[in-house]
C-alpha cells in the first residue's frame, strides 16, 4: 500500500506523465519506503503488459459477413413496419426488458379479459365510466337502467322487501307523478333507477340514521348523473333531460312551510308546476323515522314569466309569509323532535289507504298522458328554445298533530 | 470531415456502400475492445457484428454534435458493458484456467522460460481484466490497451476526466491485487 501522498503522483510517475519536480520527489521517496517502490514496480510492471497486447487481426470472413448483414437488415427495414424493427431490436439488445414487457401486457389482458379487476371489465365490456361510478358510489351491482327493456327486469317487487304495505300503496301512487321517494327502512343505503316511457322515477332508500339534509346532495347528484348517463346512451329523452339540466337558470328561489295535508299538498305543488307550463325537476319525500316529521323536497323549473305567480300560488298553499331568496334555506323550520314513529307509521297507511283509491285509476290514466306531455316538453326544450326559466326549491314538513311539538 | 457528414447523410439513408465507407478503419479497433472484454475470438466476432449493426440502425439518432468516432466508441463501450451483465451468471472456468499458469509481474530475461511467462501473464491479465467492474474494465482497455487519451475516453463515456483518472488508477490497483493474489495462491499450492 502505497503513501497517500504519493499515491496520484505514482500513478502519473508509470505513466510518464509526472512533472520534473513529482519525479525527483518520488525517486527520493521511494528509495525509503519499500511499499511506494513495491506499487511503482508493480504497476510499471502491469503497464507494460498490457502495452505488450498484440493487436487481434479481424477474422477473414468477418467483413463479407457484416457486408450480407447490412444488406439483410436493409431489405427488413425496406418491408417491416417500424414497430416490428423495434421490437426486434428490443428483443435482440435487451431480451431480459422485452421478456419482462410482453409478460406484463399478457398478465394486464388476462386481468382485465377474465375479470379478476371488475370494474375496467364492466367498463370495457360496454358499460360507461359514469355507470361505473354511480352504482359503486351506491354500493349495489349495476342497477342503474335506463332503457325500457332493462325496467321490466328492475320491477318494484325488489324493492317490496324492503319496504311496508303501506309504503308500497303509497309509492304506486307517487310514481305516477315521477316521483323520487327516500323512505326510511332499517337496511343499508340503496338506489334505483328506472326509467318509464320517458318518466325518469328514482327511488332511493335511505338509512335511518341518515337525516334527509345530509342524503339530499348526494341524491341531487345522482339524479344528475342518471340524465347525463341516458344523455351519453343516446336515449331521447335522455339528451333532452341532460340539456335540461345543462340549462342555467337565471332565477333560483327556496321555500319551507308545514302542511297539515301533507300529501294533498305535495299534489297540489305538483300541479301547480304543470299549470304554470313549467316542470318537475326532483322531488323526494322522505318518510319519518321517529325523530323528525315527513318531508317533501321539490325542485320545480318554471318559466320566469310564471314565477311570480306561482310562488304565490305554493305561499298560499302552505300559508306562508316569510318572503322566498337565497337566504331561505337558513330559515328551515325543525320538524317536531319527538313524534312517535308507530304514530307515523299508522298515519301513513291510513292515508295510503284512503288516497290510493280515489287517486289510482285516475293518476294511472293521467300517468301515460302526463309522461307524453313531459317527453315532449324536455324534448322541446332540449332542442333549440331557451326560455328564462326559474328554479323554484320547496321544502314540504308535515304539520304534526300534537300542537305543543310545534313550539319550534 | 465534409466527406464524413455526407457519408453520414448516406449512411443515415440505410446507403450501405456509404455505411461501410464510414467505418472502415474502425472495425479492427472495435474488434480489439470487444475483443479485451470479453477475452474470446468468437464472442468478439459476434458482438463486433451486433455493435455494427446496431449503429447503421441507430445512426439516424446521432446528432452529429459530436465526433462519429467518439458516437462510434460509446456504442461499443455500453454495448459490451450491456452483454457482459447479460452474461454475469454464466460460470467461467478461470481459477482452473489459471491453475495451470505461473505469473510473474517483473520477471524480465531473454529465457525460453520467461517468454513462456509472458505469455501466460498475458493470459493471465486477459482474464483478471474481465473480473474488473464494467467501468473500470472499460477505462483501463480504453487507457492502458488501446491508448486513448483521458480527454477522449471522458468523451465517450461521458464523464469528467477527473473520473476517467479515479477509475483508470482503481481499475489498474485492482487487477494488480487480482494478479498478485493468484501468485500467491499459485506458490502456496506448488
Amino acid at each position: 500500500m502505497a503513501c497517500k501522498k504519493f499515491d496520484k503522483i505514482i500513478d502519473k510517475y508509470v505513466e510518464g506523465l509526472a512533472t520534473l519536480e513529482e519525479k525527483k520527489a518520488l525517486e527520493k521517496h521511494v528509495e525509503c519506503c519499500r511499499a511506494c517502490k513495491q506499487e511503482v514496480d508493480g504497476l510499471k510492471g502491469l503497464l507494460e503488459s498490457l502495452n505488450s497486447f498484440e493487436s487481434m487481426d479481424l477474422p477473414e470472413d468477418f467483413l463479407p459477413t457484416l457486408h450480407n448483414r447490412l444488406l439483410k437488415l436493409k431489405d427488413e427495414r425496406r418491408k417491416a413496419p417500424t414497430i416490428i424493427i423495434s421490437l426486434q431490436r428490443l428483443c435482440r439488445y435487451n431480451f431480459k426488458g422485452f421478456a419482462f414487457g410482453m409478460a406484463t401486457v399478457i398478465l394486464a389482458f388476462f386481468l382485465i379479459h377474465f375479470g379478476v379487476m371488475p370494474d375496467i371489465n364492466r367498463q370495457g365490456a360496454g358499460g360507461n365510466p359514469v355507470n361505473q361510478k354511480m352504482t359503486g358510489y351506491r354500493s349495489r351491482p349495476s342497477l342503474s337502467v335506463s332503457s325500457p327493456e332493462t325496467t321490466l327486469s328492475a320491477s318494484p317487487k325488489a324493492e317490496s322487501k324492503v319496504t311496508t304495505d303501506a309504503e308500497k300503496a303509497y309509492e304506486k301512487m307517487m310514481m305516477t307523478k315521477n316521483f323520487q321517494i327516500a323512505a326510511t327502512t332499517k337496511s343499508q343505503t340503496q338506489g334505483r333507477t328506472v326509467a318509464r316511457g320517458g318518466d325518469h322515477i328514482t327511488r332511493f332508500l335511505v338509512p335511518e340514521n341518515k337525516k334527509p339534509e345530509e342524503v339530499e346532495p348526494k341524491d341531487a347528484a345522482l339524479t344528475k348523473i342518471d340524465m347525463q348517463q341516458e344523455a351519453l346512451r343516446g336515449n331521447g329523452f335522455g339528451v333532452a333531460s341532460a340539456k335540461l339540466l345543462s340549462q342555467e337558470a337565471e332565477k333560483s328561489e327556496e321555500l319551507t312551510f308545514y302542511a297539515e295535508d301533507f300529501d294533498k299538498t305535495v299534489v297540489q305543488v305538483l300541479s301547480l308546476a304543470d299549470k304554470s307550463d313549467g316542470s318537475i325537476e326532483e322531488s323526494k319525500i322522505f318518510e319519518s323515522n321517529g325523530e323528525s316529521a315527513r318531508r317533501a323536497y321539490m325542485v320545480l323549473k318554471v318559466p320566469k314569466e310564471n314565477s311570480t305567480k306561482t310562488l304565490e300560488q305554493i305561499k298560499a298553499l302552505g300559508g306562508l309569509s316569510v318572503a322566498p331568496g337565497p337566504q331561505m334555506k337558513s330559515l328551515t323550520v325543525k320538524g317536531p323532535e319527538k313524534a312517535e314513529a308507530s304514530q307515523k307509521e299508522e298515519a301513513l297507511s291510513e292515508k295510503s289507504k284512503i288516497g290510493q283509491a280515489p287517486l289510482e285509476q285516475s293518476q294511472k290514466e293521467q300517468a301515460s298522458l302526463e309522461s307524453k306531455e313531459l317527453k315532449e316538453r324536455a324534448l322541446a326544450q332540449g332542442s333549440d328554445v331557451q326560455k328564462p326559466m326559474t328554479i323554484i326549491r320547496i321544502n314540504i314538513i308535515e304539520k304534526p298533530s300534537n300542537p305543543e311539538s310545534e313550539s319550534n | 470531415m465534409e466527406g464524413d457528414k455526407d457519408l453520414i447523410r448516406r449512411a443515415k439513408k440505410g446507403d450501405v456502400p456509404a455505411f461501410e465507407e464510414l467505418i472502415s478503419g474502425y472495425e479492427k479497433k472495435v474488434y480489439n475492445i470487444v475483443y479485451r472484454f470479453f477475452a474470446n475470438p468468437e464472442d468478439a466476432r459476434d458482438i463486433t457484428q451486433e455493435i455494427f449493426l446496431k449503429i447503421f440502425t441507430s445512426l439516424k439518432g446521432f446528432n452529429e454534435r459530436a465526433a462519429f468516432s467518439t458516437w462510434l466508441y460509446r456504442i461499443v463501450v455500453n454495448t459490451c458493458i450491456d452483454f457482459y451483465r447479460r452474461r454475469e451468471g454464466e460460470t467461467l472456468p478461470l481459477l482452473e484456467e489459471m491453475a495451470n499458469n505461473e505469473v510473474k509481474l517483473n520477471g524480465r530475461t531473454d529465457t525460453p522460460e520467461s517468454v513462456v511467462e509472458k505469455k501466460e501473464l498475458i493470459e493471465a491479465l486477459k482474464k483478471a481484466i474481465k473480473e474488473l467492474p464494467g467501468d473500470q474494465k472499460a477505462c483501463v482497455i480504453l487507457r492502458d490497451i488501446e491508448g486513448f487519451s483521458y480527454m477522449e475516453i471522458s468523451e465517450i463515456l461521458k464523464c469528467s476526466v477527473g473520473t476517467v483518472k479515479s477509475r483508470i488508477s482503481r481499475g489498474r490497483r485492482a487487477l494488480k491485487q487480482i494478479l498478485e493474489e493468484r501468485e500467491l495462491f499459485l506458490k502456496n499450492n506448488v
